[in-house]
């Protein structure tokens, strides 16, 4: 009877090995990109705007604009986000903004702290689409050189710049019309 | 059997004798034999520590690599960034790797896939080490057969600050060894080629111009394995944007592959190379930098 217990509990064991070693060949077959794209990251703005301008004194705010900056970590999640405008008014809007964006799901990317500023317009009445999306990757810096550990991301960025290993990056594109 | 079985009971019967049920005792004892033999030959790991070609193929195979660098470097015609006043540096590196079989390609060639595990480094490894973004990423390496380096795919998501595959870029052949087949004692020469290709534009081609002897059979954990050392030149191209470089160094080592199975079992290494990087500037000299880099460290098979 041990025997056979054994051989069960082998059994499940390989059963789980072949499977997990499937679910990692699966995922690394299509691995994520490493940066997002602008047309990316417009799309889950756009689909959330009409929960933003839903929020209570929002559309009845005056003309003018918001200025939204976040990151967004690797699972999509936005996180860090400052909120800035005139159009925000009381500190309810700006609450009711905040937590319907914190809503929205970017797309999976494999770059840690990727940077987003957008801003979103409103005249008359309408809102308009966030027509100002910057991304502002982290620099993959200079390669095949050992940094010091103590540069951080801001020198290496400067510095890769000034080199001239790195004349603009490839992920920031101009927003489309 | 049966025939002469029934007999045996009839005339039992007729005798008076007791009949004697069919007994399920051998059943049991070839399962427990089973058991045993499975459990004494490594219980459930068994099927992953044979040594058959099916076996390399079908199950992952799992690699400790600890490694030093030493890094000193040199800047020519600049004073004004951050990296000009850095003091010289060691850095210890701990991986944990698995790689396992993915695909053949038309050209007999076979996609090997590399996960690094869990990725560690810093300053000292008795002080303790701290995770970097290397862990949990994978890479494709693509290889003849013998383990001849033909391409590494998806590393341009190992490259960079705090994943810094493009530096310890060593780390392809080190994996992948080239020795020839030899007899014992004999040598001979055999080039191992890599190239770390993250765009068209950033690159780093290595090669090791080694010369191989087979030292002859030695057992590495309780295994027989075949020790082959090498030694010899190493030097490479490399790109990142518009600046472009140039390796030189030399490199040695011992590669031990196990006897049964052709796995490679072990790998010393003790590499050293001068880097040279030239980053033109619009107007005047530009930049140079020279970097000294020191690698020594073992690759090791694990069984968990």
């Amino acid at each position: 009877v041990s025997g056979l217990l054994l051989l069960l509990l082998c059994q499940g064991a390989w059963a789980a090995e072949e499977e997990d070693a499937a679910a990692a060949a699966a995922r690394d077959a299509a691995p994520l990109p490493r940066y997002l794209s602008v047309t990316e990251l417009r799309q889950p703005l756009l689909t959330g705007l009409p929960a933003l301008a839903a929020c209570p004194g929002f559309a009845a705010a005056p003309d003018g604009s918001v200025e939204l900056r976040w990151r967004i970590a690797p699972s999509g999640e936005p996180v860090d986000l400052q909120l800035s405008g005139p159009m925000l008014g009381s500190d309810d809007v700006a609450a009711c903004v905040r937590l319907r964006f914190l809503e929205l799901r970017f797309p999976e990317h494999d770059e840690v702290g990727e940077s987003v500023r957008a801003v979103v317009a409103k005249q008359a009445d309408a809102f308009l689409p966030f027509v100002d999306v910057q991304i502002e990757p982290r620099s993959i810096g200079p390669l095949f050189l050992k940094f010091p550990r103590e540069l951080n991301s801001a020198d290496l960025s400067t510095w890769a710049l000034g080199l001239g290993s790195m004349a603009s990056d490839r992920a920031v594109a101009p927003p489309s019309p | 059997v049966e025939e002469g079985a029934r007999a045996v009971r009839i005339m039992q019967a007729a005798l008076g004798a007791p009949v004697r049920r069919p007994s399920m005792r051998p059943i049991f004892q070839l399962l427990l034999s089973v058991a045993v033999a499975s459990a004494t030959s490594g219980g459930c790991a068994a099927r992953q520590r044979s040594g058959g070609a099916e076996a390399s193929v079908a199950a992952p195979q799992r690699f400790r690599i600890d490694l030093t660098l030493d890094v000193r470097s040199v800047v020519e015609g600049t004073a004004s960034h951050p990296w000009t006043a850095a003091p010289d540096e060691r850095t210890a590196l701990e991986l944990t790797v698995e790689t396992s079989a993915s695909r053949t390609f038309r050209d007999g060639s076979e996609g090997t896939l590399v996960r690094v595990t869990a990725a560690r480094h810093g300053a000292d490894a008795e002080a303790g080490l701290e995770a970097m973004e290397l862990g949990g990423r994978s890479f494709e390496l693509r290889v003849f057969e013998g383990r001849e380096i033909l391409a590494a795919d998806l590393v341009e998501h190992l490259v960079g600050p705090a994943r810094q595959l493009d530096v310890y870029d060593l780390l392809l052949p080190v994996l992948s060894p080239f020795p020839p087949p030899l007899d014992v004692g004999q040598s001979a020469a055999r080039a191992m080629r890599w190239p770390l290709v993250v765009a068209p534009d950033r690159y780093v081609r290595g090669t090791v111009a080694a010369t191989w002897t087979n030292v002859g059979l030695v057992e590495v954990e309780a295994s027989p394995a075949w020790r082959l050392d090498y030694q010899g030149p190493w030097t490479g191209k490399l790109r990142d944007g518009r600046a472009q470089g140039a390796v030189k160094g030399t490199a040695s080592g011992s590669v031990w592959i196990d006897a049964a199975s052709g796995a490679l079992a072990r790998h010393d290494f003790d590499w050293k190379r001068q880097v040279e990087m030239r980053y033109p500037a619009p107007e005047g000299e530009g930049v140079r930098i020279l970097q000294d880099q020191h690698f020594v460290g073992r690759l090791q098979q694990v069984s968990e």
